[in-house]
């Protein structure tokens, strides 16, 4: 058999055709099931709404989601490296770290000028303290007073002595309550 | 080619059905003639080419216009629908199916100067490569281009030449083993 009888042979073979009734049901079954796969229905604006369509913007609606996630944690990779690996967030670089520790210095000098004005009111109590006391005669001075009179009188002697005693339990009593007044003073 | 066929294409791609149907009218007896003489059998010839159409007008809208005709685009469909069906169920040339094709075809032969039965010639064809069955229709009966067929099977031009080549051979040699000579 020859090359031009096998070709012929095909040839021939183009006679066969499909039946009428199988193509006229076939093309109408196809082109019905099309509208009803593809869901498209045309709105008063004449838009052509479809699954397809759905699907598009889906598609796209994703991928500006993946490319919103990739922004961000690049965003954030960038902050961890700069925060952990930068040589620029060395601690003394810091600028939070620094107004964290000025504000620690400033606190310790106002504890430092308030312990020194507490300390000099202090000072200024005892002072007045002192002054006080001092007003009051001291003791010796009282005997000193009393021992020029004796010499005058001997009946005068025995009064003064007398009140020599009662002013030395009050005087007693003065001085205690000025030690307690300067321990107060002290404490505060 | 179609005359007005990539105004067609358009119209359809836009989803006018007019232009589909004009375009399966034109082309739905090729795509028959294909499947059927690849599986030998009306029934599957049908179907497979009904689910050939019904998928190129859902999938119009993927369609690019290459410098090929529409048939080709409709004939990698056609292609890839056999196998798909030849996945699932082997093909069988029983004595039934070659009487159908006998019966179907008695017209054919009338006309055959070849003195060779239908069912001897589809039987041989059966025995070939699919891809040369494939070559062997599309350029014989169906008198596409070896350009047209590179585009349809997805192979080189060349390629096709010597795939042509290649087939004519392997059935001569069938024919010939079977003493399926002419008188």
């Amino acid at each position: 058999m020859t090359i031009n009888e096998i070709e012929k042979i095909f040839r021939n073979l183009a006679v066969i055709k499909p039946d009428q009734n199988y193509s006229r049901k076939s093309k109408t079954e196809i082109l019905s099931r099309k509208q009803a796969f593809s869901g498209q229905l045309a709105t008063a604006r004449g838009f052509s709404f479809s699954f397809k369509n759905i699907f598009e913007i889906a598609k796209l609606s994703g991928a500006i989601s993946v490319i919103g996630l990739l922004i961000l944690i690049l965003m954030g990779s960038v902050s961890y490296i700069n925060k952990n690996f930068s040589p620029l967030g060395l601690e003394g670089l810091n600028q939070k770290s620094l107004v964290v520790e000025a504000e620690g210095i400033n606190n310790s000098i106002q504890i430092t000028l308030q312990e020194i004005k507490h300390l000099d009111q202090s000072n200024k109590k005892a002072i007045e303290t002192i002054e006080k006391v001092s007003q009051n005669k001291p003791i010796y001075t009282t005997l000193n007073a009393t021992a020029s009179s004796s010499n005058e009188t001997a009946s005068g002697t025995v009064e003064t002595l007398e009140n020599f005693l009662i002013d030395a339990s009050v005087i007693e009593k003065e001085n205690n309550e000025i030690n307690d007044l300067l321990d107060k003073a002290m404490q505060q | 080619m179609l005359d007005g066929e990539e105004k067609l294409i358009m119209d359809a791609i836009r989803g006018e059905a007019s232009a589909f149907g004009l375009l399966y009218d034109y082309y739905q007896p090729k795509i028959y003639r294909f499947t059927f003489i690849k599986t030998g059998l009306r029934e599957e010839a049908e179907d497979l080419t009904h689910q050939v159409f019904l998928s190129a007008w859902q999938n119009i809208k993927t369609y690019q216009y290459q410098g090929f005709p529409f048939s080709s685009w409709l004939y990698k469909i056609a292609r890839n629908q056999i196998i798909d069906h030849y996945r699932t169920q082997k093909p069988v040339l029983d004595i039934e199916a070659a009487g159908e094709l006998e019966d179907k075809n008695e017209r054919i032969e009338k006309n055959l100067d070849l003195k060779i039965s239908m069912e001897k010639v589809n039987a041989a064809i059966a025995e070939l490569k699919p891809e040369y069955q494939d070559v062997l229709i599309m350029r014989f009966t169906e008198d596409l281009s070896p350009k047209e067929i590179s585009f349809a099977i997805d192979k080189p031009e060349s390629t096709i030449r010597v795939i042509q080549h290649r087939a004519i051979k392997s059935l001569q040699k069938i024919l010939e083993s079977k003493n399926y000579d002419h008188k």
